[in-house]
């Protein structure tokens, strides 16, 4: 698409490439790329648009269903990443594949077929060629340090080292920042230009929209397994980028009737928490919601969602700042008082939080309420109540399954989160946090959840939605507010918020200031 | 052929008709392959037992007639049912909340330590009515105390249990040895153990014979276990930790106390086979009082699926298979090594087609 | 898939050379024989003797005394059997089963078997029994039998006050009981008669079987006290003790068995049991009807009990020492000495 030099083929290309899984997710839908000789492609996309389904594809992990991937103009098959790495492909993934109790320079030899057999390669020619690797790129790593003992930065420079020790010219970085502090990306960027510069190619995979500006000399935007755009970094723009990420086809529209907000029932004040890497994950953020309205809380993924939505429920410690369940103060309270003070909780990750696989649909329906009555009488499990229960969400829910005993590991996504959705409304919680609650969902189960939800909302519940889709945010919510970083960005009603608007504030711009320029645009 | 495919969306009855899974075969392949896998390892070893110049055949009828062949060798199965029945019916409870107690062994010590000191203590005072469930209660004392140690280190500290528990057997052992051979040690003896425990302190047993309280103590404890596990709220409760503790937290159930119970209750039951076994078998407290059931359970436990009924059936073959091993070498003069190596293949090959039945029985 | 089924290979190979190593112990098929025939007493009948060991039969040591004694009865033409390796909670059990297959001696060789011993007795009064006890412990149907090994030690001290260069002498004991104890004190009687500066240094290890504890045991004697001669009781202090004389230099004394094997250059003598008095009184008493839970004292004057010197080691004996013990073992023999018995 973006005619470069004709004369010299594309390291890279991938040619339609295609790649269903089990359960009929397509995963890559006809994707072609081609990586040019010393860029930097940044390949941009939300959670689950197909990103590592490719480069594991181009790395031999995968093998395509359809398409061909061509190597320096050749036509290349790789069964194995042991075909990638001979190709001269190189691949840092997010999980560090390194044995912590070797040394830097051991880790660097492992695997690699040594010239003197049977013994291992010379200690000191490994040591000088990591010297020569690391001050060539400033990749500064002591060689005989054990890996135990550096820091993640550190780690991370091992695997590129890696990578450079067997020869690639082509590196593929899955995330790399997502485990780094701001100065280690720093440091990262400048070693990442110096690999281009030297002719080596990079393909850099992120949902980062500022850091894919940063460093990329060409970004292609991935969603749903389809390649929606592929362009110059220079011709694009932040905003631009976070509407092609999240821009969803529409679908659906849910049919609702304006809002009737009652009394807060959920009040988040000035609330700051840490992510796992002890960095500040939401900075001051305070909302508040109504009975009667549903909250969306939009934003590109990684910006605070994930923190926000396991501080709410009692997962992550509060640093600072208050959460109020119907003015009562449950900061850093467990589950339990949450669950009595009306709070139920449809997560973004069904399985980590909400639901047993091996544990039947029946059972997951109880999971909260198992001690209580009618399912426990007279200290024993009621079985009959607890069949009742299930048959009665079963049909209310719609939701498809062989049998009450059925293992909820065997639904379809769609199914399993019909059956988080029914307990968690069977409790007639007052307030409701519901995250990415249609994350790999079909077609007609997200339209019955999204009626759900409104049904809720119009008989009085408060719901706090968060969600990564700008449309499932538009459609449902009655006011939006946006996180960008883990800031408020700034708050509208559904009705009045146009996507422009909403694009610049995930990627960064506050609503005033936006206010302000449109104002001064118009006079 | 992909526009076919993703233009209509599968319908959901469609996809659930699909999803309805032949349940019967796996469970008849996953009780057929553990016998399978005792086959093969009796078949490799008949052929060891040829190679070192026996037969096989003889060897073997002397293993079952050792294990089988009587009222006294099935009194002598039974008796070694009971302790390892009652350890793997405690496992069962730790392992189904998925905590790694390795500490049976030393649970098992302070059982019977405690047991030891409250019958030594009284058994000049008090009837055996009376007496042996105060032992009973006060080894399953002991037992839980010490696991407790492993729970506290765990809730509150983090500690792995699994490096508790098992750091703990050592030191039960040595606490319990060391005591046994000074403080408590007979005074009209020289040997380095404690006094006897007397009559009344002795496991009662059924009239005629040898299978005493203990014995039936497990096979009661075998349907209380099933009931606790799937017929309470705190059973449900243990299940639902061990499946996915983020998911039992979340749902507002008390994870620390689940934990800790589990943890406990496997150390009572450790400690009342500890009481049991010096109460009926050794009679006092000495080097040797242990049966390595502490490990053993283990294998039972998960050899037995983690299901009490499965349990039964794994103690059964764990104490038939030691005592016909023993047999071959006592009575047959199969080298001891070699009914040893035998023991540890059938388990092996037991072990091994379990595991391959669960990884490709679906 | 390859890989496992080249795993499984492997593993069997594996196993039919262990096989292959194991030494067929010629399966005691007349063992076999079901039919019970109690131990009619006074009939003199060939006895049938079984034997139970708490470790390997072939462990140069204690089990080994027992195993050698078993096999001299064999000879005889007695009908025998045995199990090694039976750990305390198996005994019972085991007994039984020799019960069971009609055996009218059954020899529990351990201390530890005590209960185990008097129960399965009780139940069994037609067969006869005999406990490692040396404690004099007996029932109608239960002898005991002595191990006076502080009479050989006494020998080993006389040698221990020629050899030793600077009269401190060590002691290591899996325990400090009284059998162990008199060991030590026996040793160090003997050798005052040499050497009048003669002293002792006793570790008890707490360890019947830990041969590197045993030997840092040994080692710490050697550097804080000067200790240059051993002698040890139970298996896991004298294996320790060889292991110290090896690195620090010195000497030490093979316990219940001839160990010069396993230390030629510093296993000097070694007492060694002779059991055949033993089996041979519980047979013929057996067999005469006689038997009544007697407590079976054979020491040197028995012959059970003796010194041998390794012979790579003569020539570092001096002679007078030879001719010394030579007198002490026939003044213990015509009891004109009495040696010591300290227990505690």
């Amino acid at each position: 698409m973006i005619p470069t030099n004709a004369s010299t083929p594309p390291v890279v290309e991938l040619r339609n490439i295609v790649k269903h899984f089990h359960g009929g997710v397509l995963a890559n839908d006809q994707i072609t790329i081609q990586l040019q000789r010393g860029e930097i492609l940044g390949l941009l996309g939300e959670n689950g648009a197909g990103k590592t389904t490719l480069m594991n594809i181009l790395y031999g992990l995968l093998q395509p269903d359809a398409g061909e991937i061509f190597v320096r103009g050749q036509r290349s098959h790789f069964r194995s990443t042991h075909d990638a790495i001979a190709h001269g492909l190189g691949m840092v993934h997010q999980h560090f594949m390194l044995v912590p109790t070797f040394t830097v320079a051991e880790n660097l030899v492992l695997g690699q077929p040594s010239p003197r057999k049977p013994f291992l390669e010379n200690r000191k020619t490994v040591a000088r060629r990591i010297s020569q690797l690391s001050e060539q790129y400033g990749l500064q790593v002591d060689p005989n340090a054990e890996v135990w003992q550096l820091s993640v930065g550190q780690e991370q420079r091992v695997e590129i080292l890696k990578t450079l020790y067997r020869g690639a010219e082509i590196l593929i970085l899955d995330e790399p920042t997502a485990v780094l502090t701001p100065q280690e990306v720093d440091e990262l960027i400048t070693i990442l230009r110096k690999l281009a510069q030297d002719g080596r190619s990079l393909i850099f995979i992120s949902h980062k929209l500022h850091e894919v500006m940063q460093i990329c000399d060409r970004v292609a935007v991935l969603r749903d397994g389809r390649l929606v755009h592929t362009t110059p970094v220079q011709a694009t723009n932040p905003a631009e980028l976070s509407r092609m990420m999240v821009g969803r086809d529409v679908v659906l529209r849910v049919n609702k009737g304006p809002a009737k907000p009652g009394a807060v029932r959920l009040r988040l004040q000035n609330l700051q928490v840490r992510d796992d890497r002890q960095l500040l994950a939401l900075r001051d953020v305070s909302l508040a919601v109504h009975a009667g309205e549903i909250v969306g809380i939009a934003g590109v993924e990684g910006n605070g969602q994930r923190e926000l939505e396991e501080a709410i429920v009692g997962l992550r410690p509060v640093e600072q700042g208050q959460v109020q369940l119907n003015q009562q103060d449950v900061t850093n309270r467990p589950p339990r008082v949450l669950f009595n003070a009306g709070l139920g909780h449809v997560p973004s990750d069904r399985y980590k939080t909400a639901l047993l696989r091996e544990f039947s649909i029946a059972e997951n329906l109880v999971l909260s309420r198992i001690d209580q009555p009618p399912f426990t009488q007279h200290g024993l499990l009621n079985q009959p109540a607890i069949d009742q229960n299930a048959r009665t969400l079963i049909q209310q829910f719609d939701i498809r399954a062989p049998a009450i005993d059925t293992a909820v590991a065997k639904l379809s996504g769609g199914n399993a989160q019909k059956v988080v959705l029914a307990r968690e409304l069977s409790h007639q919680p007052q307030v409701l946090l519901v995250a990415q609650p249609t994350r790999g969902v079909d077609v007609g189960a997200i339209e019955y959840v999204h009626q759900a939800l409104v049904r809720q909302r119009d008989q009085g519940m408060a719901i706090l939605l968060i969600s990564t889709e700008l449309e499932e945010i538009l459609n449902l919510s009655d006011r939006i507010i946006v996180l960008y970083e883990g800031q408020v960005m700034g708050e509208c009603l559904a009705s009045e918020a146009d996507v422009q608007t909403l694009g610049l504030m995930m990627a960064g711009s506050k609503l005033a200031t936006i206010a302000n320029q449109q104002g001064g645009a118009t006079k | 052929m992909s526009e076919a495919q993703s233009s209509g969306a599968p319908s959901a009855a469609q996809a659930t008709i699909q999803r309805r899974q032949p349940r019967r075969a796996t469970t008849i392949w996953s009780l057929l392959a553990p016998l399978l896998g005792a086959l093969a390892g009796l078949l490799v070893g008949a052929f060891l037992i040829w190679l070192s110049g026996a037969n096989p055949i003889t060897a073997y009828g002397v293993m079952v007639s050792g294990a089988f062949g009587g009222t006294r060798q099935i009194t002598e199965t039974l008796l070694l049912i009971g302790p390892l029945l009652l350890m793997g019916l405690g496992l069962t409870v730790a392992f189904r909340g998925r905590v790694w107690n390795i500490g049976g062994e030393g649970q098992y010590y302070m059982g019977a330590l405690a047991g030891t000191v409250v019958g030594l203590f009284f058994q000049q005072r008090l009837p055996g009515l009376a007496l042996i469930p105060l032992m009973l209660i006060a080894g399953m004392a002991g037992g839980a105390l010490w696991a407790g140690i492993a729970a506290l280190l765990k809730i509150r500290f983090g500690v792995n249990e699994i490096i508790a528990t098992l750091m703990l057997n050592y030191i039960a052992e040595y606490t319990v040895l060391y005591l046994a051979r000074v403080p408590l040690k007979d005074p009209t003896s020289f040997l380095p153990q404690s006094a006897q425990l007397l009559s009344p302190a002795r496991m009662p047993t059924l009239v005629g014979t040898r299978i005493h309280l203990g014995i039936a103590l497990a096979f009661l404890l075998i349907p209380l276990i099933y009931l606790l596990l799937w017929k309470t709220p705190l059973g449900f409760r243990i299940r639902a930790i061990g499946a996915n503790t983020t998911v039992a937290y979340h749902a507002g159930m008390n994870v620390a106390f689940g934990l800790a119970f589990a943890l406990l209750f496997s150390g009572a039951l450790a400690g009342l086979t500890g009481i049991i076994e010096v109460s009926a078998l050794h009679t006092r407290l000495k080097a040797g009082i242990s049966g390595n059931y502490g490990f053993t359970g283990i294998l039972v436990a998960l050899l037995g699926r983690l299901h009490p009924l499965g349990v039964l059936v794994a103690a059964c073959f764990f104490a038939a298979l030691a005592i016909g091993a023993q047999t071959m070498h006592s009575v047959y003069g199969l080298p001891i090594a070699l009914a040893q190596v035998i023991q540890g293949l059938v388990v092996l090959f037991v072990l091994a087609a379990d595991a391959l039945a669960r990884r490709y029985g679906k | 898939m390859n890989k496992r089924i080249f795993h499984w290979a492997g593993l069997l190979v594996g196993l039919l050379m262990m096989a292959a190593c194991v030494q067929p112990g010629a399966p005691a098929a007349e063992a076999t024989q079901a039919e019970a025939t109690p131990a009619a007493a006074g009939v003199a009948t060939a006895p049938s003797i079984a034997l139970v060991l708490i470790g390997p039969k072939d462990d140069n040591s204690w089990a080994a005394s027992a195993y050698s004694a078993l096999e001299a009865q064999k000879a005889k033409g007695a009908k025998t059997a045995f199990s090694e390796s039976v750990s305390d909670a198996d005994a019972a059990r085991v007994m039984r089963e020799y019960v069971d297959q009609g055996f009218n001696i059954i020899i529990a060789h351990s201390f530890s078997y005590q209960d185990a011993t008097f129960e399965v007795a009780k139940d069994a009064p037609k067969v006869n029994f005999a406990w490692a006890g040396a404690i004099g412990k007996t029932d109608k149907n239960v002898a005991d039998y002595d191990q006076p090994f502080y009479e050989p030690a006494y020998l080993v001290g006389i040698l221990a006050g020629y050899v030793s260069k600077t009269g401190n002498l060590g002691a290591l004991y899996g325990f400090d009981i009284p059998s162990c104890h008199a060991m030590g004190e026996a040793m160090l009687a003997a050798a005052k008669t040499i050497n009048p500066k003669a002293n002792l240094t006793v570790t008890a290890v707490g360890d019947w079987g830990d041969v590197s504890k045993a030997k840092e045991a040994g080692l710490a004697q050697h550097d804080t006290k000067g200790v240059d001669f051993w002698i040890g009781c139970g298996e896991g202090p004298t294996l320790g003790s060889i292991e110290a004389a090896k690195q620090a230099g010195g000497y030490t004394t093979g316990y219940v068995g001839d160990m010069a094997k396993l230390g030629p250059d510093v296993v000097m003598s070694s007492i060694v049991w002779n059991m055949n008095p033993i089996f041979d009184a519980i047979a013929r008493d057996t067999a005469a009807g006689t038997f009544s839970g007697p407590y079976y004292q054979f020491g040197v004057k028995d012959d059970a009990l003796d010194v041998v010197i390794n012979p790579a080691l003569q020539d570092k004996v001096p002679a007078e020492a030879l001719a010394a013990i030579d007198k002490a073992r026939a003044a213990i023999k015509d009891g004109s000495l009495k040696v010591p018995f300290v227990p505690q």
